[in-house]
């Protein structure tokens, strides 16, 4: 409640950036020396994700008796856990059911939140009473413990998680997209499109939607850092992806046993994990200096 | 003055009235409607038959809004139901559970306010140097590693490599003495405490600095007033506003992150309780807690508005 009221105050200021977003601001940034080493380590990470199952075949379940809990070497580049498996491997699956764990999420609250913020913010009235007070609800309680409960409910896989947390996480664009289009619907421009006859769908996209669009990418890369943390936590917590699957979550699952005898199997996963949530944080940062100065 | 502050206060407790209602409704239809809490206690191998005398003896074959209806008056009781698992009241599975996970949470936020205000005193004698920009890249990592992990981290470091506090567990006040019950809670309330520190100090920091360019601030150094005494009369009480808002709405951050360092140290507190309910689809357990999770978050806020206005009278004024 107080949460949505403090943040649309802070939020609806006009900012002077916003009526002259037709081109992509991203060829000007003046990114800093550590936007972009976080930049290109999130496009890495993407990229092994994607490309994962064309590169060199790596079988991350395959099991090495000879070679339990080895140290690192030329044909284990971080060694192997304690049942053999060769953990550079299930590193990168690892990584990889993650990232799409976190974009399923994000995509999915994206697909919710935009529409229906720029509906809500555009038209206000009865809908946009109605599913402001839902965004507050929803707010209400912390994401995790809701995701849970969608979990006791449902008994789902990490796929029908990730879609739950997408809808969780749909208020946070939807008040960030409908705070802006408030903000843009009374400008002159907009009251030009109206008047030259724009039907409602082309006023969203080619008027609305370029305005809020810097506000809703802050929005997303802070997101899909939060993401790949409640992955990681119900992975961690054995709700989430189940063994023999791997995501960075479950490679920190074998932690309490193996911190003692092997850390090394702990502390590369966790600072992967920790890398990638780290550069999207600066990213999102990064994002919001832009449209605040610009 | 008096008057127009209850007034606001009480408007505030009525307006979180609707979203408790909607919050508790919410998850009723999830774990009722939408979840099928008969079959979850007729187990596995009962037939369909079993299930649907099981679903009429709990009174779930009722409309939903009648089965919520009937669960709100009992909960406004004090009464929030029976655990399917463990033979019990919900009250008291949560009161049992409920002392480590306060204890836990208050040395944690007791930490983090302590650092943060130390900081923040440090920082400002000299915003711009070399343990500004120190903090300001630790809080960066600080939030970036998920509480879990930081509490992995510190069992490695003292309690395994350096075997200073015990790596997991808990024990009651009535066994062991406040000494060793302490050392039980010091690793998860430092990795709970360090991660609400490093959203604190960003929101601190920001309001520091806007508070150190203000008039008043080169008044008082003219005077000659020490860095100390500028930064805990005066900047500090000004510059609190924003940091009590963030602990307000931190309330939310704290439960998560209560709930996933309680499972790392194997502490029985809320959170574990929290996780065995899902993993054991306990219906009427998770819709309790989230009930109270709900009124918590709710209260946090409310609070954190009061203390805001207490400490600043310009903000009483315009009320």
């Amino acid at each position: 409640m107080s949460k949505a009221n403090t943040h649309n105050t802070t939020s609806a200021t006009p900012r002077a950036g916003v009526a002259s977003p037709r081109r992509s601001r991203i060829r000007a940034l003046p990114l800093g020396p550590g936007s972009w080493v976080a930049l290109g380590f999130v496009l890495l990470c993407a990229a092994v994700s994607l490309l994962l199952p064309l590169l060199p075949p790596t079988d991350p379940t395959a099991q090495d008796t000879s070679a339990i809990l080895a140290t690192p070497s030329a044909e284990h580049w971080i060694g192997t856990d304690q049942l053999g498996r060769d953990l550079f491997s299930r590193l990168l699956w690892g990584l990889r059911t993650s990232m799409f764990a976190a974009f399923t999420a994000v995509a999915v609250a994206t697909a919710i939140g935009v529409p229906l913020g720029l509906a809500a913010g555009y038209h206000r009235g009865w809908f946009d009473a109605l599913t402001a007070r839902t965004a507050d609800t929803l707010l209400t309680v912390p994401a995790l413990i809701l995701l849970l409960t969608v979990q006791t409910a449902l008994q789902t896989g990490i796929q029908g998680q990730m879609v739950a947390l997408g809808v969780i996480f749909a208020p946070r664009i939807y008040r960030i997209v409908r705070t802006e289009t408030i903000g843009l619907a009374h400008k002159p421009f907009m009251i030009a499109g109206r008047m030259s006859g724009c039907s409602t769908l082309r006023i969203a996209l080619r008027y609305l939607l370029p305005g809020v669009r810097a506000q809703a990418v802050v929005q997303v890369s802070y997101l899909l850092g939060l993401a790949l943390v409640i992955e990681a936590g119900i992975s961690f917590l054995g709700v989430g992806v189940r063994p023999p699957d791997s995501s960075l979550g479950t490679l920190l699952t074998d932690a309490g046993t193996m911190l003692a005898t092997a850390p090394r199997v702990v502390l590369v996963p966790a600072a992967v994990l920790t890398a990638l949530i780290l550069s999207l944080n600066l990213l999102g940062d990064t994002a919001t200096k832009e449209t605040q100065h610009a | 003055m008096g008057s127009a502050i209850l007034r606001r206060i009480g408007l505030r407790a009525l307006s979180a009235i609707p979203i408790l209602l909607a919050v508790t409704f919410g998850t009723y239809v999830m774990l009722f409607s939408i979840g099928d809490a008969a079959a979850v206690v007729a187990g596995e191998s009962a037939t369909p038959e079993q299930v649907e005398q099981i679903r009429s003896q709990l009174g779930l074959d009722q409309p939903v809004l009648l089965q919520y209806l009937t669960w709100l008056g009992e909960a406004l009781r004090g009464d929030l139901g029976e655990s399917l698992h463990h033979r019990g009241a919900v009250t008291d599975l949560i009161a049992h559970h409920m002392p480590s996970t306060l204890l836990l949470s208050f040395l944690a936020l007791l930490i983090a306010v302590v650092a943060t205000m130390a900081m923040g005193s440090a920082v400002g004698l000299r915003p711009g140097g070399l343990l500004d920009r120190g903090l300001r890249g630790f809080s960066l990592l600080g939030i970036a590693v998920p509480h879990f992990l930081l509490g992995l981290l510190l069992i490695l470091f003292f309690a395994i490599w350096l075997p200073w506090f015990p790596a997991g567990g808990y024990r009651t006040l009535a066994e062991v003495g406040v000494g060793e019950m302490l050392s039980y809670l010091v690793l998860p309330a430092v990795a709970l405490g360090i991660s609400l520190m490093c959203q604190q100090m960003r929101t601190f920091r920001a309001s520091l600095a806007t508070e150190y360019e203000a008039d008043y601030v080169r008044t008082a150094r003219m005077k000659g007033v020490s860095g100390h005494n500028i930064f805990f009369r005066h900047v500090s009480r000004n510059a609190s506003g924003p940091l009590v808002t963030v602990i307000g709405l931190e309330v939310g951050v704290l439960i998560t992150g209560a709930l996933l360092v309680e499972v790392v140290f194997a502490i029985p507190g809320i959170g574990t309780l929290t996780l065995d309910s899902v993993r054991d689809q306990d219906f009427p357990v998770v819709q309790g807690l989230v009930a109270l999770f709900a009124i918590v978050v709710i209260t946090a806020n409310l609070v954190a508005d009061l203390v805001v206005l207490w400490l600043d009278p310009a903000a009483r004024e315009r009320t």
